[in-house]
């Protein structure tokens, strides 16, 4: 609670304050209903939004080749999963990718099956992706480098929590515990 | 269980492990290799390889470089038998934006130690030539700025396995 104490105070920081950047990330509620969205899923299906109503949704934007936050963030995630015990069941995590160039549904089911949790790979054309990192106020940025990785991906690290309706209850920081993530979410469960 | 040679490192000035901590196997070459390890300027512990998914050629490996010398002293260099390139890595998190850098070199300050781990420093492993798995162990020779290399034995562990109180 501490961290988005100080996540608030840095999102307030930011609006009041804010230069070239425009990051979104960190401010909560920039979506007060999570609207609906088109995407293609791991199976190489059409997805929409809504198909998880009545479901807890964990959303977050990454990609496969990310060596650091998000192996963390779904270690976390499936770590959160475990302390819900037999009620994880009705919670899903979405992993938006924002590296549609690499991330391709079959490579995006065998990422997803390692981590062993309830999960939704979503991947599109940029334009698709775009207008949905758009709508929850994310950002990334493909940076082009001499690293033997080829291109790697800036992104914003935010942790969106939506309720069976798909509205927006809360956003988490990247320093947010797994703890702050089982309190969001627990009382959507009841 | 991948064991792989020490001397697979070879060339150049070359000091043997100083990993502390995990795995049998390299407690008993700690056995072997216990004076070098006090003669060295550099200790390594707590190393790890971030297992990756199986489809994933890309990883990273974290550890704490200690420098016991008189002079600062950088690492400049990673190689692995069994990766294709190692680079030198640094996450940077701003207002949420999580930045990744490559870096020419991370400085180990006289005296002190610098931990490589999540959200800071790495080495990016590129170019896994074979599945590792929780339970093998991988071989890195680290190159510093002083001429002096270290091989170091680390274990591969799954990034759930490191997670942190609170984390």
């Amino acid at each position: 609670m501490k961290y988005f104490f100080w996540a608030a105070i840095v999102s307030l920081l930011l609006v009041v304050g804010s230069g070239a950047q425009t990051v979104a990330a960190g401010k909560p509620a920039r979506i007060q209903t999570g609207r609906d969205f088109k995407l293609t899923d791991e199976n190489g299906r059409s997805f929409s939004l809504s198909q998880l109503r009545g479901k807890v949704v964990l959303l977050f934007f990454g990609y496969t080749h990310c060596p650091d936050a998000c192996p963390t963030t779904m270690a976390r995630l499936a770590r959160a999963g475990q302390l819900l015990g037999n009620k994880a069941d009705r919670v899903v995590t979405v992993f938006v990718s924002v590296d549609p160039g690499r991330d391709t549904p079959s490579v995006l089911k065998d990422y997803l099956a390692y981590f062993h949790m309830n999960s939704i790979g979503l991947t599109g054309t940029k334009t698709e992706i775009d207008a949905v990192v758009k709508e929850y106020g994310a950002k990334y940025e493909i940076e082009q480098s001499d690293s033997a990785a080829g291109y790697h991906v800036n992104h914003s690290t935010d942790l969106y929590l939506l309720d069976q309706k798909g509205s927006l209850v809360q956003t988490f920081g990247y320093n947010d515990g797994i703890q702050s993530i089982v309190d969001g979410v627990r009382p959507l469960l009841k | 269980m991948i064991f792989l040679a020490l001397a697979l490192a070879v060339g150049g000035p070359h000091e043997q492990i100083s990993v502390h901590r995990p795995v049998a196997t390299i407690d008993s070459e700690l056995g072997m290799f216990g004076a070098a390890t006090q003669m060295s300027e550099i200790t390594i512990r707590d190393g790890w390889l971030q297992e990756a998914p199986p489809s994933q050629k890309i990883t990273a490996a974290y550890m704490v470089i200690e420098n016991h010398g008189k002079a600062d002293i950088a690492l400049t260099r990673a190689t692995s038998p069994v990766i294709d390139v190692i680079e030198l890595h640094k996450m940077e998190l701003s207002n949420g934006f999580m930045k990744m850098k490559r870096v020419e070199s991370i400085n180990i300050p006289s005296g002190g130690e610098v931990e490589l781990k999540p959200g800071g420093y790495h080495l990016m492993v590129i170019g896994l030539k074979q599945p590792l798995k929780e339970g093998d162990t991988v071989t890195i020779s680290l190159e510093f700025s002083n001429g002096r290399r270290q091989a170091i034995e680390i274990p591969v562990k799954p990034r759930s396995a490191m997670m942190k109180e609170g984390e």
